[in-house]
Order: structure tokens, then C-alpha cells, then sequence
């Protein structure tokens, strides 16, 4: 498939009397855009607030990050079948992408579970609620993707009493209405620069690999018909692996949402950096997306297999590895690998890994000797954050001490802050 | 110029040149300037260092009479004042190797910088790995010089008073120590480079060292289950509704809360739930909680006889994310006040 990404860069984003790219400034008409948000009934109140990197700014209780992109040719629409859009296949024709501008949404969220859980911790615990996430826009904290990006905050109040597939509808809607808005304005515009995005071609005599992307069904927490979680073309639920062309990812056919984000979902450093590299050293052949949290044993073993049999069908000699949680998921991961390497096909496992504890715990729950080839992204551990002077998003009722100097976070089972599983940065551990 | 870093070098009896296996338990011994391989490490430290002493020992001996052998070293330490100590090199020999890494450790816990050159899977890597420098050689006796130098070098390095660098870097093996760095390129560029490294047979380093778990030797099957006192043990945070004693969620440091079952049939979700972080929402406290441990099958299988009792009391942490250290420490509490009690078996349910 070949797809074209035409790429708008945006220098700053300003609130103006109508919503329109201006070369490289972004102009949003605040009211216009918060009507629709303000319209929907199971929103009770909602804000719009821009946040800019270098800013003393913090945003909190962030639910998604997206880029606005949006197709201008070719079928399908990007983000397919999150919150009611379409599932027609996308990846091919042409997308625009606002570059360096990231719509994110926050919800107000009732924090007291929270801070009756604060009670339950220990005094060297870091407090309760920053279990939430959080963003710094400035200081040694910057250090997420969007922390360099000029952030449109929406954060919306929802009415009470919705569980989390109507949540995720609620907040999707809002959300990618919002980031269509802005990408739209690129509508009759010329891209600055074009990228093509071809994998069509194979050249036989380089090998062919794949990427495998082990993403956490939340079927085990929602039920299987819940929107609620990473989706692909917006389906969250257990099953067998989805095989997709690298062009389908640029246009969000995996989306996040919850605890995983949209953003490195289409902006994965791996498959942009394997298509640069197709028919140079090697074919990139396809993304094989496998869902993770298998009831036991047998069932992920078989999700393994599924996968790895996916890959020998579309010739790979390859593949890296990916998966977006630890604890059980990470067992998932290593049944794949295993799978994989039993094939002849040779992994290569992009992971964070667990706490090291000062040399008394060892960097992985489990480690086979088919894991013979690791990049470690870390531990995700991060901090201390200086104090900062705005906080932005989930501030209802919200604890003062937000704006406060926070905590070291230590990266454990998931918990930590970068969760960086594409290989966005370049922090890793080494041995000593 | 730079004062000659003054060197102690540990040999075992066959490099000392006392003899095999047959002299393997002589006493440690010190003797004036380098023997054996000595020599070789003193000609590449090429004037940058002197090997003022040997210390020769039987491999038994020093396994088997720790503190002697230790205190042959601090002798020799007061006698020679040496300023670094290289052991070995023992390549696969599992107790010279072991001799060797524990005058290591103890030379450093005298502030002697130590480094000691054996096989990866030497037994004394496996067994003091963690706390002492050692120079990977491979498994038959090999190149002498080549080895010591890289020995040396460390060596020096320590006795200068520098910090090592990474393991890989330094050429020593790891330690079990990771520590958070920037690499050059991104996650995914490396990625990329070792996937066509490895797909086209070219060398390539993997980013974590896999080392060797923990091995938990399982206890032989319990002989007779109807005369054995059962106890129940819970990872899933299993406590009184309300949770009394306000046990932490996750990420537990500090100690399992211990609950009477005396009486009990089985846990109900009006008097009982988990807190643990990954069952709030699920089945066990909406539903049953004896998914989580389950006592009301425990007490059918007391009826039918088929085991001997169930323990009164049943001990609850909270498992997910919990330290490895934490977890030992609380494990070892729960077992031993267990095993006490006359406890011959344990339920514990995977959380």
C-alpha cells in the first residue's frame, strides 16, 4: 500500500475569532469548537486551554493524546471506528498531519477513591493520585513526546453514572471531533513537505520482517464490546492477531485511549523508521497487532503461535517485538517471542523493564533463552518534578498539591511515567 | 610520576606450583613477589604496577576454613601493603573459582579493590557475583597474558580510585546491577539496527544480560494430605470489608496481616473483599470471593477427610508490583511462622 503524508509543521497555536491555518500558526475559535462539546448530553461542562513546551504548566488526569490528521484522498477516515467512524481500510492515498500540535483530552474525575486509597498508603509511597497521569510542558519533568508539543487541552466534565465503554465513547467523540477540526484546515492547503509511505514492492533479495505490536485487551475489566482501550479500527476486545499494512498505523487504525495513548500509536518510530528502511537493507512486509491478557496459559500460547504462523505466511525472516504493559502481558509477550524464534523467524523484544532495586531484582519477570535480542527503553522511572505555576485538565476539587514539586516515580509494573514502548527516546538501563 | 600500584595476586595450589588435587587443602600462604601466572600479570602491568606478593591456597581449604583464609589476607594486607588484589585467573575451575571471589570480597570489604578472572559460570560468579569485579575468560586454561591485562586494567582503574564504567564497556561480567542511562540513538533506531543485524548474521549485543533466576527448590509431596494441616495464603489482598488495617493495594513494602478463618465456611462479599489494585472492579468482589482463596472448597475437602485441617488463620498481602526484596522478606515471615505452627502445606493462589 502507498501513502502519502503531507505534513503541515505548526509554529504556535492562538486563540482567534475563527478556526484556520495561517502558514504556521494554528488559530482556533474557542467557542465554535467547545459548542458541540458543550451540546452533548452526557457532558456537563467542558474547557479549552493551550498548553506550550517551555511553559511552567502541568497537565493532569489526561485521558488521550492525539494528532490531528485527516485523509484528503483515498478511501476510509483516519482513526477508523473509534467512536463510531468508519472501519473502512485505510493506509493508502493522502493524509495530512498537523506536526507539533498534540489535542489531548482530560477528564474531571472524582478523585475521592483516590485519596480514600491515599489512606491505605504507607508515608514512603508517592501519594495516591499520581497514579493519574501527567504531563510537564517545562524543566527536567519534559521529558514525554507531548511535552514538545503545542497541546490543545480539552478537558470535559461527564455526567455521572457512565461506565467506561460510555466514557470512552463520550470522551472519543469530543476528542477526535476536536482534532478533525484542526486538521481540516489543511483542507485546499499544500503540505510543506511530503513524505510517501510505499511497502508495495518487495525487493527478493532482502529479507522480510514484520512488526508485532502485543497491545492489552481490556475485554477482561469491560466485556468484550466495550470501546473502552486500545482498539483496532475500534475493536478492544480479545482476538486472534490482525495482520495490517504500516500505511494502515499512519492513519490510526490502532488507536489508544485510557492508559495507552493515540499519539505513538501513529507516530511509532518503528514502523516510520522500517518504511524509510523498505527496499534499502530490507522488505517491511507488515504489522502484525496481537492482543495481550489471555485468560491462561493455552490461550496465549496460542495467540503466540497465531501470530508467529501470521508472520511465516507473509515470508518474514524477522520481526521486533513490542507490548505496551507488564506483569502477565509481559508473559504473553515472551510466549510470542518464543513462538517466533521456534519458527526460525528471529525477534528482536522492545520493552521497558522492571526496577532493578539496587541489583536485587532482575529486569524481567521471566527470561527464556529464545529473548537473545533486547533494546531496553528502560524502567520508566522519572523525576523528581519541579513545582509549576498552571496545572491544566482534571482540576475540579483537585489536590493543591498538583502544583507542587512532585515525587521521583518508580518505574514498576507499569506504573512508571515514560511507558515508552516504541522506542521514542533513547533512555535504557546497562549492566554494572 | 605516578607511584607503581602495589599488587597481591591469589593463586591456587596448582598454579602455585605446590601440586594437583592431592594439595588441594594446604593453608593460605603468602609469599614475597609473583609466581606462577604472577609473572605474566607483573609483565603487563608494564611498570604501572608491582606484584609485591602471592598469596598461594588449596581450593578445599579455603571453602572450607573462610575465616583462616581471611585472615592470611589481612596479614598479608598489613604485611605487603598492597594497593589492589588480582585473583585467578580460575577459567572453569568451580572451587578455585570460589576461593578466588571470596578473597575478592573480602580484600573489598578491607577497602582492597579486587578483581578476579574465572568462566561466566564459574561457582564463584554465581555464588558472590553480585559483589565482587570479575574478567570473564573462557573455560580452559587460555591466553594467560591477555586475560590478566584486561584484569589488570581494571584493577588499576579501581586502585586510582575511579568508578567502572558499564560491564560491557569495562569487560567485566555484570554484576546484576542496571543503571538508567541516555544512549545515542532512539529505542527504535536500535531496534531497527539489531533486527537487520540479526536477520542478515551480522553480530549484535543485546541490551539486557540474561542471568540466571532464582531457584526455589520444590519440597517432596506431602505424604499424607488427611493428616496435614493445611494453611491459606493470599497474594490478592484478601481482608475484612473495609479493609481494618489498611493494607497497601500494590506495591506492598511492609508485611502480610494474618486473619482468624477459625469457624469460617467460606468468604462472603458482605463481610470480605480484595484490595488489590487489579481486583477492585472484577468478579471477586462483586461475585465470590473465594476465587481469590478459596475457603469455602478448603473446608469441603477438610468434610470429605481428604485433608487434615485448615490452618485458623490465613495470611494476605497484596502481590502486584511488590518488590523482589519485599516479597522475600514477607515470604519468609509468613513461611517460618507457619512452619512453626505445624503447618504442612499451603494453598497459595496465583494473583
Amino acid at each position: 500500500m502507498r501513502l502519502e503524508m503531507g505534513v503541515f509543521q505548526v509554529e504556535d497555536v492562538r486563540f482567534g475569532s475563527r478556526t484556520a491555518l495561517d502558514g504556521r500558526v494554528l488559530y482556533l475559535d474557542h467557542d465554535a469548537l467547545l459548542a458541540p462539546v458543550l451540546g452533548e448530553s452526557d457532558i456537563e461542562d467542558a474547557k479549552l486551554e493551550i498548553a506550550r513546551p517551555g511553559e511552567s504548566a502541568r497537565v493532569v488526569g489526561y485521558y488521550d493524546v492525539v494528532e490531528p490528521r485527516v485523509k484528503v484522498q483515498g478511501q476510509g477516515t483516519v482513526y477508523p471506528g473509534k467512536a463510531g467512524r468508519s472501519i473502512a481500510t485505510v493506509g493508502e492515498g493522502r493524509t495530512h498531519r498537523l506536526g507539533g500540535v498534540s489535542v489531548i483530552a482530560c477528564h474531571e474525575q472524582d478523585l475521592k477513591p483516590y485519596l480514600d486509597r491515599e489512606e491505605v498508603v504507607r508515608p514512603q509511597r508517592r501519594a495516591a493520585w499520581a497514579w493519574h497521569r501527567f504531563i510537564d510542558m517545562s524543566g527536567p519533568g519534559a521529558i514525554l513526546s507531548y511535552s514538545s508539543t503545542i497541546n490543545v487541552c480539552l478537558t470535559v466534565k461527564l455526567k455521572d453514572g457512565l461506565n467506561l465503554s460510555d466514557k470512552a465513547i463520550v470522551i472519543d467523540t469530543a476528542l477526535f471531533r476536536l482534532s478533525d477540526s484542526l486538521a481540516e484546515t489543511t483542507a485546499g492547503l499544500e503540505p510543506q513537505h511530503i513524505e510517501v509511505f510505499d511497502t508495495t514492492e518487495r525487493e527478493p533479495s532482502l529479507p522480510n520482517v514484520v512488526v508485532v505490536m502485543l497491545l492489552a485487551a481490556t475485554e477482561i475489566i469491560t466485556g468484550p464490546r466495550s470501546l473502552h482501550g486500545t482498539a483496532v479500527y475500534g475493536v478492544t476486545r480479545l482476538s486472534a492477531p490482525w495482520v495490517l499494512a504500516p500505511t494502515e498505523m499512519l492513519d490510526g487504525a490502532v488507536a489508544g485511549g485510557h492508559t495507552h495513548d493515540t499519539w505513538p500509536l501513529v507516530n511509532n518510530p518503528i514502523v516510520e523508521g522500517l518504511c524509510r528502511r523498505h527496499g534499502e537493507d530490507l522488505n517491511f512486509v507488515g504489522c502484525i497487532v496481537g492482543r495481550t491478557n489471555w485468560g491462561g496459559e493455552e490461550e496465549m500460547k496460542l495467540a503466540a503461535n497465531r501470530a508467529a504462523q501470521a508472520a511465516r505466511l507473509l515470508g518474514a525472516a524477522g520481526a521486533i517485538v513490542t507490548n505496551d504493559v507488564r506483569g502477565r502481558r509481559f508473559v504473553d509477550s515472551v510466549r510470542t517471542i518464543e513462538a517466533f524464534e521456534r519458527l526460525g523467524i528471529q525477534t528482536v523484544f522492545v520493552t521497558e523493564e522492571e526496577d532493578n532495586e539496587a541489583g536485587n531484582a532482575p529486569p524481567f519477570l521471566y527470561h527464556p533463552p529464545e529473548m537473545a535480542a533486547i533494546v531496553s527503553t528502560g524502567t520508566g522511572q522519572a523525576g523528581p518534578f519541579p513545582a509549576v505555576e498552571r496545572v491544566i485538565g482534571s482540576t475540579n476539587g483537585i489536590d493543591g498539591a498538583w502544583y507542587d514539586e512532585l515525587k521521583l516515580i518508580v518505574g514498576r509494573y507499569g506504573a512508571g511515567h515514560v511507558r515508552d514502548h516504541y522506542g521514542i527516546g533513547a533512555q535504557s538501563c546497562v549492566d554494572y | 610520576m605516578v607511584e607503581p600500584v602495589r599488587f597481591l595476586h591469589y593463586v591456587n595450589q596448582f598454579f602455585g606450583g605446590v601440586g594437583g588435587e592431592e594439595e588441594a587443602n594446604i593453608p593460605v600462604e603468602a609469599r614475597e613477589g609473583p609466581v606462577g601466572p604472577g609473572r605474566a600479570l607483573e609483565q603487563v602491568l608494564e611498570g604501572r604496577g608491582a606484584v609485591v606478593a602471592t598469596l598461594v591456597g588449596g581450593d578445599n581449604y579455603v571453602a572450607e576454613n573462610q575465616a583462616a583464609a581471611v585472615a592470611a589476607l589481612e596479614d598479608a594486607i598489613d604485611r605487603f601493603r598492597p594497593g589492589a588484589l588480582v585473583a585467578g585467573p580460575a577459567f572453569d575451575a568451580g572451587r578455585y573459582g570460589l576461593a578466588a571471589a571470596i578473597m575478592c570480597r573480602a580484600a573489598q570489604e578491607r577497602g582492597l579493590p579486587a578483581v578476579a578472572a574465572m568462566h561466566p559460570d564459574n561457582t564463584g560468579v554465581i555464588t558472590l557475583g553480585k559483589d565482587i569485579v570479575v574478567v570473564p575468560t573462557g573455560v580452559e586454561i587460555g591466553d594467560m597474558p591477555a586475560t590478566l591485562s584486561r584484569a589488570a586494567a581494571i584493577a588499576l582503574k579501581m586502585a586510582r580510585g575511579e568508578d567502572l564504567g558499564p560491564a560491557l564497556d569495562e569487560g567485566y561480567v555484570p554484576r546484576g546491577l542496571r543503571r538508567h542511562v541516555t544512549r545515542e540513538k532512539s529505542g527504535a533506531e536500535r531496534a531497527i539496527d539489531m533486527l537487520a543485524a540479526r536477520v542478515t548474521g551480522q553480530p549484535y549485543r543485546s541490551e539486557v544480560y540474561r542471568r540466571a533466576f532464582d531457584h526455589v527448590e520444590p519440597p517432596a509431596p506431602v505424604e499424607d494430605l488427611s493428616e496435614t494441616t493445611v494453611a491459606l495464603v493470599s497474594t490478592g489482598g484478601l481482608v475484612p470489608k473495609g479493609n481494618p488495617d489498611r493494607i497497601e493495594s500494590g506495591r506492598t513494602t511492609e508485611f502480610a496481616v494474618k486473619y482468624s478463618v477459625d469457624g469460617l465456611k467460606e468468604f462472603t462479599i458482605e463481610d470480605w473483599e480484595a484490595v488489590h489494585t487489579g481486583y477492585y472492579s472484577g468478579v471477586v468482589n462483586s461475585r465470590d470471593t473465594n476465587y481469590i482463596l478459596p475457603l469455602r472448597s478448603m473446608r469441603q475437602l477438610e468434610a470429605e477427610g481428604v485433608i487434615g485441617g485448615i490452618h485458623p488463620s490465613f495470611f494476605s498481602t497484596a502481590g502486584n508490583g511488590m518488590a523482589v526484596r519485599s516479597a522475600r522478606k514477607i515470604g519468609e515471615g509468613v513461611a517460618a511462622e507457619l512452619s512453626e505452627a505445624g503447618v504442612g502445606a499451603v494453598v497459595l493462589v496465583a494473583t
